[in-house]
């Protein structure tokens, strides 16, 4: 045997055997002349093993045969074994270990002085031998010099010997340690570089800026420079540029000569006369100046949004400015926010940094296709205030205003007022029709009906108390919604708004139904960039003559809100008390897989988080219209209904990790409440709000929450981060090719159409398909006008329709579009016309089934486009803004499930192990299903009869113990016998409904693992008794009675009925679909599956590698989508499916589900570049010098490495030219290098 | 017994389930046994309320070749050598190349290696009881999966121009694939519902 000893010696452990060899004895023979020299050997002799020193490792795996080496995967001739033992010892060039030079002294690297360390102990070594000084030493010298060659590779060796490590320098960094971690080589000089040509400082708004800029500050101008060629166009610019040289601004800082490359610095020298040189084609490196091409970055860069281009203006002052607009993507604020900018240096650059990167192209998310760049605070609360029904203008008023929009650059058509007698007066509202259409030229006719944040069907008639959506006009038809009290229904037709105010959901982030979206989608991102930029100056213009502030008079609670403040709390707090009360005399009935104390809380928190719901709506009721935080937290511009109410009425119960605060001072959150005290005030609800201030428990238990919302960020950032980082790793290389495929870099197959239909999710604009038909429709009957044509009869329009499916424009749309789309027509279009002959006209048709083709082929994705590392990015970013510990209830109170970043985090590691592993299991019809109406109309079962059906197949799958079911257990010891006797509880059995007699549980406990009780050792005794006797081996000799009562301690908790791996099932009632169903915890899909009463057909379990071992590589992969986008919607995120299917196609590709995690990622890619960027840096490394690995760099990583333009995006094609040598043209020879021989 | 009845219904959806495997495979299987109710598999396989396990095994013959396929029941619950020689002695009798052996519990890690000897010649595949209860590919979760021959594959790989080891991958013991009886180098269709594309 082959041993290690030591951290680097190694033994070959040869003559351990028993029988005595030829061999061994020349081996023991060869130390007789020691031993005669030094008496003290010969004891040991005995015990000498073959030493496997380097010389004889070498020429071992020298004599290893070339076909021996191929057998074991290695490199027979690059990298045979022995070549890994070090016969010469490489020393780097100095650049790679630099001295530091101080005034007089240097210090030199850690390698350097390792070198010279080794070099001292050869010469010591050398000296040793040449004087024949001790053995002991030159052996320590040898060790140590072994040590100090393997520290040279890494300097973290595990376990070396105390008596070297006192001598030993100890260097903080071997040739390992640079390559590794995060500001290692690999991560932090490969693959990410230091840039020239950047700048970072402060960030500030203006909205005054167009959405697209960015204000560079001058200085910072003056040092970032664009290499310009000169030509006839621009040569009198530059010329200015040269002449005003490196320190005034339009100037310049280097001068490249075309003829001879020569490349001048500005500051010296006649720049005057440089100027009057410039020739065409010279480049001068000239200041950044109006309208360059910059790219504009914050950390953290989760999304590709993180980084758009902007157009710079050149501005005075020293922060970077740009329109508030576009704080969203950037997720950036201005409490002293830094950003950073890079100045592309290529013409190609900037063309690709403007159409790709452009902040015009990218008004949406890529997540969801929702519009991310949008107007935010200030700007809606501008508009919302502006667009209220009460608000009229005069002639000049009005005027003013339209002027706000723009700097005086477009002519304003003034819309007719809308009031004329007895003055003129125009409303708010029409401001933002002007916003829109500003003049007749520009030809935006938006068209868009939806409903604002504020609109309720729930708002009561102040006189009759009458909820608006149930109240009829006169006529007895329901009111139309554009009559909402709140002014709640926003109504645009062409461009001009009709009804409803202007709030976040018109013109703020994150709704494919607001205005601005609707240009984008209908007249393109520039024109919605401009309306973005007029409602920006607008608002701000306005809101600066209005003036919105907030004040200590905003948060003063009226009287009347004070009484009815005092009466809810006071309420809320005597029935918590009854309920105590009840709950203490046992009469508060459990909730469903609830014990008593859970009930309890439920019931409490319920009626606690009723108060502050309560207190809210009448704060929202009492407050004054003109109530600043009221404004804002009404139109979504800055703050919820609980800040304001916390503010003004109370605070509210305080929440740690899901529950009230707990008890942390022996029985009592503070020794200022009784001992067990379940009161509202003990467990942290605080009544008071913070103007009438907190009473110093409250304040403590306000802290305490609060600090665990900080801790959680902390953790969740760290977590998402590493998720986001690994997630990149896995999809960074997947690209969408030409025919629409998704494969990764090394051309491997992972989707066959991105997405199942090759569309854009950015380009998504109703439910999953790229066009919104029933708003399309109208925009049309709206824009179009109808003139003198033919009207349509239902026959003649679906004619016409199926002959416009068979055009070119729908041939490649999915059938599920033609699906919808038909649905559509027939749905809105063709059972109206029969209800009104003929409304529909020729051209309008046309023209809408025009739009949705034009729509639909504008969204198929472009090839090239980096699919994986965006679908990174849209399940890395939203991880951010989860709370982390996050439970759910599936309907049942009592089943909690895992949610947030946890829950995906086990998804996307392929845990095998997950919290909360719950098998949904529907039964079969005729045990589930209740209130079923049979054939001839008679319901034929009852909600009882089910439950009762379904609790037998629940003692099928739930694990019962032999304690559920026990009465007692006796220890009975006569005369020859010891034996337990087991008492069931035939009552017990009965009420849950088991199906088990004692027979069972006999065999039961026979079959339990571990007991070795045989059959011979039970004896039935009657119907509910058994009588086991202790089984003792006849080796055995330990205390009968220590066995007896180790057997009476495993017997409770032998497994009688169900699957020991469910440990827990509750009865769910779908009451949508009359069924049944049970949720069962735990493992064991296949059992549940195959159990009695069960409908195996539609058993689902959410963890996805039991899915793949029962179902299949397929059905594992619906589980990710499901479970990822379950996870997600809980959370109020929406993602496209296409991400997530990405995502899951990747994770199944190779047949078993592989996590995102460094095993998963190293069995993806075989890229050893890759993998050694990402994680284990060095064990790629050795692994694949070991194996003579190969790498054809075609992945992002390897690319970036290298320094090569990767593969995807404008790097997807290439360009190949036909070679027309012929045979008569001399082929190219090859150049001669320097030192070939000959 | 009700424990018997149990087994009986256990070994019935079993038997369909097989039948319906094999018939998935292109074996040719009757109609009466695909849709047998449990009170006649009962009275046809039911002596005296056990079911006889050895009355189950069926030959089937494949309906496009000369392929026969053998089913095996096993009575024991955990199967050992000497029934596996026996099967593979009746096997090499009959020179039937395929099997399919169907155990209650487990199968003794020297039966395995036996199974893995006879391997290249006769192919004798596993399964286990409980994983035969429920007919997996008719899961909601499992799309139907359609063998190419080599015709299609062909296309398929110059349609996309890939290689053979470019395609996604299914392993060789995915349930489906087991079921299917796949091959390595068989490649299969898998036609998914999608809620973007239809299906």
């Amino acid at each position: 045997m082959v041993k290690k000893v030591g951290p680097l010696k190694i033994i070959h452990e040869k003559f351990k055997k028993k029988q005595k060899t030829e061999e061994e004895k020349i081996f023991r023979e060869s130390f007789q002349e020691a031993a005669e020299l030094d008496h003290w050997l010969k004891p040991h002799i005995g015990k000498a093993q073959e030493d496997l020193n380097p010389l004889a490792v070498q020429n071992l795996l020298g004599n290893i045969s070339n076909e021996d080496c191929e057998a074991m995967g290695l490199d027979s001739e690059n990298a045979r074994p022995e070549l890994f033992i070090w016969n010469a010892f490489p020393v780097p060039p100095v650049c790679i270990r630099p001295s530091v030079g101080q005034e007089d002294s240097s210090t030199e690297d850690d390698l350097t002085i390792l070198v010279s360390e080794i070099i001292d102990c050869n010469a010591k070594i050398q000296l040793c031998m040449e004087e024949g000084s001790q053995t002991t030493l030159l052996m320590e010298y040898w060790d140590f010099l072994q040590l100090q060659c393997a520290m040279y590779i890494t300097s973290d060796l595990p376990g070396i010997p105390s008596h070297l490590q006192g001598n030993l320098t100890k260097i903080k960094k071997g040739f390992c340690q640079r390559l590794k971690g995060k500001q290692g080589r690999f991560r932090g000089n490969l693959s990410g570089k230091r840039v020239d040509f950047s700048g970072r400082t402060v960030i500030s708004p203006d909205p005054n800026l167009r959405i697209d800029q960015v204000a560079v500050p001058l200085r910072v101008c003056k040092v970032l420079t664009y290499p310009e060629v000169v030509t006839p166009h621009n040569i009198e610019r530059l010329r200015q540029n040269v002449a005003n040289g490196p320190n005034v601004h339009p100037g310049a800082t280097y001068i490249t000569n075309a003829s001879n490359g020569m490349k001048r610095f500005l500051k010296y020298g006649n720049s005057a006369k440089i100027a009057e040189n410039l020739k065409v084609g010279d480049i001068v490196d000239r200041h950044l100046q109006d309208d360059d091409i910059v790219l504009f970055n914050r950390q953290p860069s989760l999304h590709k949004l993180s980084i758009m281009s902007h157009f710079v203006k050149v501005r005075p002052w020293r922060t970077f400015r740009f329109n508030e607009c576009v704080c969203a993507p950037y997720n950036a604020d201005f409490d002293g926010d830094e950003m950073n900018l890079h100045v592309p240096q290529t013409e190609e650059a900037r063309a690709e940094a403007v159409e790709l990167m452009g902040v015009k192209s990218n008004l949406v998310t890529p997540r969801n296709g929702e519009p991310l760049i949008a107007a935010t605070q200030d700007f809606i609360t501008a508009s919302y205030l502006l667009s209220r029904k009460d608000v009229f203008y005069d002639r000049s008023q009005f005027a003013q205003i339209c002027c706000y929009l723009q700097d005086a650059s477009t002519h304003i058509d003034l819309p007719p007022p809308t009031i004329f007698k007895p003055v003129q007066l125009w409303t708010g509202k029409q401001i933002f029709s002007i916003l829109l259409k500003p003049n007749k030229s520009i030809n935006i006719n938006v068209n868009l009906e939806t409903k604002c944040r504020t609109f309720g069907k729930d708002e009561k008639n102040k006189k009759t108390g009458v909820p608006f959506g149930k109240s009829k006009m006169k006529c007895g038809l329901p009111y139309d919604n554009s009559f909402c009290p709140n002014d709640g229904w926003l109504v645009i037709h062409n461009s001009e708004i009709m009804s409803g105010v202007i709030d976040k959901a018109i013109i703020g982030d994150g709704n494919k139904k607001s205005m601005f979206y609707v240009v984008n989608r209908d007249y393109g991102p520039v024109e919605a960039a401009n309306c973005m930029n007029r409602i920006a100056k607008l608002a701000a213009r306005w809101l600066a003559n209005q003036g919105f502030s907030i004040g200590i008079d905003d948060v003063q609670p009226g009287e009347k809100l004070r009484a009815e403040k005092v009466k809810t709390v006071e309420k809320g707090y005597s029935d918590c008390d009854e309920t105590i009360m009840l709950s203490k005399q046992g009469k508060l009935p459990n909730q469903a897989g609830c014990d008593e104390e859970a009930t309890l809380e439920a019931v409490l928190s319920g009626i606690l988080s009723k108060i502050r719901d309560d207190v809210g709506t009448v704060c929202f009721a009492e407050l004054n219209k003109m109530n600043a935080p009221l404004i804002m937290s009404l139109c979504g511009s800055k703050g919820s209904k609980i800040n304001v109410s916390q503010m003004v009425a109370c605070v509210g119960q305080q929440i740690i990790s899901g529950s009230r605060i707990p008890n942390g001072f022996g029985d009592r959150s503070l020794p200022h409440f009784p001992k067990n005290s379940k009161t509202p005030a003990a467990k942290g609800f605080v009544g008071n709000s913070f103007y009438s201030g907190l009473t110093p428990p409250e304040f403590l238990f306000h802290a305490v929450s609060g600090r665990e919302g900080l801790v959680d960020t902390a953790v969740k950032t760290a977590e998402t981060g590493y998720m986001s980082r690994r997630l990149m790793k896995a999809l960074e290389d997947l690209t969408c090719h030409y025919d629409l495929s998704v494969r990764d870099s090394t051309g491997g197959m992972i989707q066959f159409k991105y997405g199942d239909d090759g569309l854009d999710p950015a380009n998504i604009e109703g439910d999953n398909q790229p066009v919104e038909f029933t708003r399309n429709l109208k925009h049309i009957l709206a824009v179009v006008p109808a003139k003198n044509d033919h009207c349509l009869t239902s026959a003649e329009l679906m004619d016409l329709f199926k002959k416009q499916l068979k055009k070119k424009q729908f041939e490649n749309c999915s059938e599920e579009f033609i699906k919808n789309l038909t649905k559509f027509i027939k749905e809105a279009i063709i059972s109206k016309l029969d209800s009104i002959k003929g409304s529909s006209k020729f051209t309008q048709f046309l023209q809408f089934l025009k739009i949705c083709g034009n729509k639909y082929a504008r969204a198929i994705i472009e090839p090239g486009t980096a699919v994986g590392a965006i679908g990174a990015q849209s399940i890395g970013e939203p991880g951010t803004q989860m709370t982390l510990k996050t439970f759910h209830f599936a309907g049942v109170a009592s089943m909690n499930i895992t949610l947030g970043v946890p829950r995906i985090k086990e998804i996307i590691n392929a845990a095998k192990k997950i919290s909360t592993p719950i098998i949904t299991t529907p039964l079969q019809s005729h045990i589930g299903g209740y209130n079923v109406k049979s054939e001839s109309g008679h319901v034929s079962r009852t909600l009882l009869s089910a439950e009762t059906a379904t609790r037998v197949v629940k003692g099928r799958i739930e694990k019962t113990l032999l304690e559920d079911v026990l009465d007692y257990m006796q220890e009975i010891m006569v005369d020859n016998e010891i034996y337990l006797r087991v008492k069931v509880n035939l009552e017990t059995i009965k009420k849950l409904q088991l199906e088990i007699n004692i027979d069972l549980i006999k065999w039961a406990i026979v079959r339990a693992p571990k007991l070795k009780i045989t059959d011979a050792h039970i004896k039935l005794e009657s119907m509910n008794c058994l009588r086991v006797a202790v089984s003792r081996g006849k080796t055995d000799s330990t205390n009968i009675y220590l066995l007896l009562q180790g057997l009476k301690r495993v017997l409770p908790k032998v497994v009688i009925m169900g699957l020991s791996t469910a440990s827990r099932a509750v009865i769910n009632t779908v009451s949508s679909e009359n069924r049944l169903e049970l949720l069962v915890e735990g493992y064991g899909l296949k059992e549940v599956m195959g159990t009695d009463g069960v409908d195996g057909l539609n058993c689902k379990s959410n963890h996805v590698l039991e899915t793949q071992a029962t179902l299949g590589i397929e059905a594992a992969r619906q589980t990710i989508i499901n479970e990822i986008v379950h996870t997600m919607s809980s959370h109020g995120m929406t993602i496209d499916q296409r991400h997530v299917m990405l995502l899951s196609d990747l994770m199944s590709n190779k047949g078993e589900i592989l996590g995102i995690t460094r095993f998963g990622i190293a069995k993806m890619k075989d890229s050893v570049l890759m993998l050694a960027s990402f994680e284990k840096t060095t064990d790629h490394l050795f692994e694949a010098s070991f194996y003579g690995k190969k790498d054809k760099i075609q992945g992002v990583s390897e690319c970036i490495i290298m320094g090569v333009p990767m593969t995807i995006g404008t790097g997807l094609f290439k360009l190949l030219q036909n070679n027309e040598l012929t045979s008569d043209d001399k082929p190219v020879k090859k150049k001669e290098l320097l030192f070939d021989e000959e | 017994m009700e424990g018997e009845s149990k087994q009986a219904s256990r070994l019935w959806r079993v038997y369909k389930t097989v039948h319906e495997m094999v018939a998935d495979r292109g074996y040719m299987v009757s109609k009466v046994e695909l849709e047998m109710s449990l009170d006649s598999f009962k009275q046809m396989y039911c002596s005296g309320g056990v079911v006889d396990r050895q009355k189950l095994t069926f030959l089937v013959q494949h309906s496009s070749n000369q392929d026969q396929l053998l089913i095996f029941f096993t009575e024991d619950e955990t199967v050992g050598i000497k029934p596996i020689r026996k099967i593979a002695d009746r096997m090499m009798n009959q020179s039937i190349m395929k099997g399919i052996l169907i155990y209650q519990n487990k199968l003794t890690p020297s039966a395995h290696k036996v199974i893995q000897e006879l391997a290249p010649k006769y192919q004798l595949e596993l399964f286990q009881e409980t994983e035969l209860l429920v007919n997996i590919t008719k899961h909601t979760l499992v799309p139907p999966h359609i063998i190419l021959d080599n015709e299609a594959k062909k296309t398929l790989l110059q349609r996309y121009r890939l290689k053979e080891t470019q395609l996604p991958r299914i392993m060789s013991n995915d349930p489906v694939a087991r079921y299917l009886g796949l091959k390595r180098g068989q490649v299969v269709k898998i036609t998914r519902p999608s809620e973007t594309a239809g299906l």
